[in-house]
């Protein structure tokens, strides 16, 4: 690992046996919009060597969470505390250390892939030899060689998807923050960077990531927060999924991530006599 | 057509523009600056038209030749708006947003442009024409029922031809080697109209005067004075007609065009990953702090359509100071008061908006480990750089066509009038990137308009500079100047402490708004 850190990163024994460090740690964080509020006292904690999925329905909050945990957004109230550290949004030794990939993706579309990732590496830090190998093989492993050399504003979503990607990890993060990451982007890249999620949490490194397909979670996920209404209404391990065990909630068992979720969010069955 | 829909499509834009005043922080001081720069832009307007009109009243025998020249500085004031702060419909008002509602093709064409026109630098255009036109019918020139119509049609034909003639770049500057062509086209009629214009002129063959006379009496601005000061009523329906038929024909050509606009399209030229880029080169002179940033902000110029159109037409600048000003002296004090907006206005479209072109990508900036200040401050001192180097093609050119007999204080004056120019325009530019920020496209010529706020800030001290530039020549004589040329260092100094004092302040008051920057920018289209 390249990136020199003073927090301790899970090794194998502590993945192991569960006793790794605290790599996220969220106390009572509240946004609000003027009367509106979108997170309320919310309080996470995520170990270190951990995918850790974060569900709710559209205007959860899960965007809101990501921006406040991320700097993108100052929170009301509460407590971010990252691989040890307390951050804000003007910790920017903190931020060298984690990986963003934000909703709507934060491209500079009249840039080239190859000019806007090596912005991105050299902001975070990088030596201009680092910058280049790295952004050639991303960019060859990504499959964006050929298309490398159009302007990012003319790549189709799901490439802009593997550019902003890239971008998150091409400074080696020890936290990996995704929203909506695998959406439009094909099955081959999918199960590529799936992989890699899988490769860099064995490191000891955290994945933080939304998403609503549900499926990619309860195959990919360690642990799941699923938030309603801006406020945490289900934190838990999905191993009995795995297992083909259910997991027990409100005196029922849930032999599926789906059935939960839907259970907490309430299913709409709504029917509208005009349509 | 549905009239009800064009009503609720303009009275939307100015709900649009009421939300976006609404959303911002200090909405009552928006407002209130607002109105009062926007009533006091309205009043020197109303002012200066009316002391136009009556000294046209006194010249009496040569007013159809004087209010035919009034009317065609107007024309050049609606395509300098046009330049400055770009024409057409905004984004919320595109084509392919009005194909969401029942609308046909000839009803979206008539409400995009409709509201277009609407845009508060246009009425004030229009403020200006009035005066001109409430002064000549007390000067018993013109009757008002006349005069009123021809010179709102004139401003609609205005409006017209220069949404036509940036329509048109924008198709050129979308292809391969279109910026070039773009530049030739522009480039020519400027360098040979120094050999043109005296060609025209020459007493010794008055028959190439009357026969470009004859051409200039079809145009609008001609057609408008002709209609004000015809007698005969066959005659002034005639000119009305002609001034329809203009705005028919630029209607139909603008449509057109849009049409093959639409089709275009939009790949860029293909380029080798290439790690070493002259971009990056030149931002390394900015220092490791800012030489990221810099690199990003000197692509974005270099890419943008409009900055490219606007480095190539505000040459015309320097044609304009000895046209407009009255005598050499007013000439030169015009041409002055011009070179204070040639730097800035070259790249104004970008450096008034920094992070209006990022759309989503704002968000990065608020991402990297650095602060936002940063590249607000990489930003402006890149905008600095763009706008000095566009200073020196002006500079020359004024120095070959009109620098004559030839004194070095002249370009050397010119050359400091643009640098405290230069400063001062983006001290305020900061101001209008960091409080009234629009999302906007680097593509596009047709289109991108900043708000009002930013249109009257930028506005106001340009008016004010061509309106009372030349009157200092009254006061001082150009050897006076010349003379004591060190004194254009004093504006210099006064540039720099408004751009410093505003880099200072801006940076500290965007860290504050960050939040509602990135939402603006990064949250949707330009109402």
């Amino acid at each position: 690992m390249e990136t020199v850190t003073r927090f301790e990163t899970a090794n194998q024994n502590e993945l192991e046996s569960g006793r790794a460090p605290i790599a996220i740690k969220i106390s009572r964080l509240k946004k609000k919009y003027g009367s509106v509020t979108a997170v309320n006292n919310l309080s996470l904690s995520v170990k270190a060597g951990r995918l850790f999925g974060f569900l709710g329905p559209n205007g959860a909050g899960k965007s809101t969470t990501i921006g406040c945990i991320t700097g993108l957004i100052d929170p009301t109230e509460g407590e971010i505390n990252l691989l040890g550290e307390p951050f804000d949004s003007n910790s920017a030794q903190l931020k060298r250390r984690i990986g963003v990939m934000p909703e709507g993706l934060a491209l500079f579309d009249h840039l080239y892939a190859h000019e806007f990732l090596s912005f991105v590496a050299q902001m975070f830090g990088l030596d201009q030899q680092t910058t280049q190998r790295r952004v050639q093989e991303l960019l060859a492993v990504l499959d964006l060689q050929t298309t490398g050399k159009k302007r990012l504003v003319e790549y189709s979503t799901g490439m802009r998807k593997k550019v902003a990607f890239a971008a998150a990890i091409i400074h080696s993060p020890e936290i990996l923050f995704l929203d909506e990451p695998f959406e439009s982007i094909d099955p081959a890249g999918t199960a590529m960077l799936k992989d890699w999620l899988r490769r860099f949490v064995a490191q000891g490194k955290t994945v933080f990531m939304t998403t609503h397909v549900l499926e990619t979670v309860e195959r990919l996920c360690d642990e799941v927060a699923i938030i309603k209404a801006g406020e945490v209404a289900w934190v838990g391990e999905l191993e009995p999924l795995a297992t083909g065990k259910s997991i027990p909630f409100e005196n029922q068992q849930f032999n599926t991530l789906e059935s939960l979720f839907l259970h907490i969010v309430g299913e709409h069955h709504t029917q509208l006599d005009w349509l | 057509m549905a009239t009800g829909t064009l009503w609720q499509l303009v009275k939307l834009r100015y709900k649009l523009i009421w939300a976006q005043a609404r959303s911002s922080n200090g909405r009552a001081i928006f407002i209130l600056i607002a109105c009062c720069l926007f009533i006091g832009a309205v009043i020197v307007s109303l002012l200066l038209g009316i002391l136009g009109g009556a000294a046209i009243g006194a010249l009496g025998a040569r007013a159809g030749q004087i209010v035919r020249g009034m009317l065609a500085v107007l024309f050049g004031l609606g395509i300098m708006t046009g330049v400055l702060l770009g024409v057409g419909p905004r984004p919320a008002f595109a084509d392919s947003v009005l194909r969401r509602y029942p609308l046909n093709s000839r009803q979206r064409f008539i409400s995009r442009h409709l509201t277009g026109l609407l845009d508060p630098a246009w009425p004030l255009l229009a403020a200006v024409a009035i005066g001109l036109v409430i002064s000549l019918s007390f000067a018993g020139v013109t009757p008002i029922y006349v005069a009123f119509p021809a010179v709102v049609i004139m401003i609609i034909a205005a409006y017209l031809l220069v949404a036509t003639i940036f329509t048109f770049m924008d198709i050129l500057l979308r292809k391969r080697g279109g910026a070039a062509i773009v530049g030739i086209l522009l480039i020519l009629p400027i360098s040979f109209s120094g050999v043109i214009l005296p060609w025209l002129l020459n007493s010794h063959h008055p028959g190439r005067y009357a026969a470009f006379d004859k051409f200039l009496k079809v145009t609008p601005p001609g057609t408008a004075a002709a209609a004000m000061l015809d007698n005969d009523p066959v005659n002034i329906l005639l000119n009305l007609f002609i001034l329809i038929a203009w705005c028919g024909i630029l209607s139909c050509f603008l449509g057109l065009m849009e049409m093959r606009e639409a089709n275009i399209s939009t790949s860029s030229a293909a380029v080798k990953a290439n790690f070493s880029s002259p971009y990056d080169r030149i931002a390394s002179l900015f220092g490791p702090k800012y030489a990221q940033f810099a690199g990003k902000s000197l692509r974005y110029y270099l890419r943008s359509n409009q900055i490219r159109l606007s480095f190539v037409t505000f040459l015309m600048v320097v044609f304009m100071g000895p046209l407009m000003g009255r005598g050499p002296a007013g000439g030169f004090f015009m041409t002055m008061a011009l070179f204070t907006f040639v730097g800035f206005s070259s790249s104004s479209a970008i450096t008034s908006n920094q992070f209006g072109y990022d759309g989503p990508g704002i968000r990065r900036y608020v991402l990297l480990p650095v602060s936002f200040g940063t590249a607000l401050r990489a930003g402006s001192f890149v905008a600095l750089f763009v706008g000095f180097l566009a200073i020196f093609p002006a500079l020359v050119l004024f120095t070959i066509l009109f620098a004559r007999p030839f004194d070095m204080r002249q370009p050397l004056i010119l050359l400091l009038s643009a640098i405290s120019g230069l400063f001062f325009f983006n001290g305020l530019a900061l101001l209008t990137s960091v409080y009234a920020p629009w999302p906007a496209s680097l593509q596009k010529v047709v289109g991108n308009k900043p708000p009002l706020i930013t249109q009257l800030l930028l506005m106001v001290p340009m008016i004010t500079a061509i309106s009372f530039g030349p009157s200092i020549g009254f006061f001082v004589k150009v050897s006076v100047l010349l003379d004591n040329w060190w004194a254009m260092f004093v504006p210099v100094l006064i540039g720099f402490a408004v751009y410093f004092i505003s880099l200072k302040l801006m940076t500290t008051a965007l860290e504050k708004r960050r939040e509602k920057i990135v939402q603006t920018i990064a949250g949707g289209i330009n109402n």
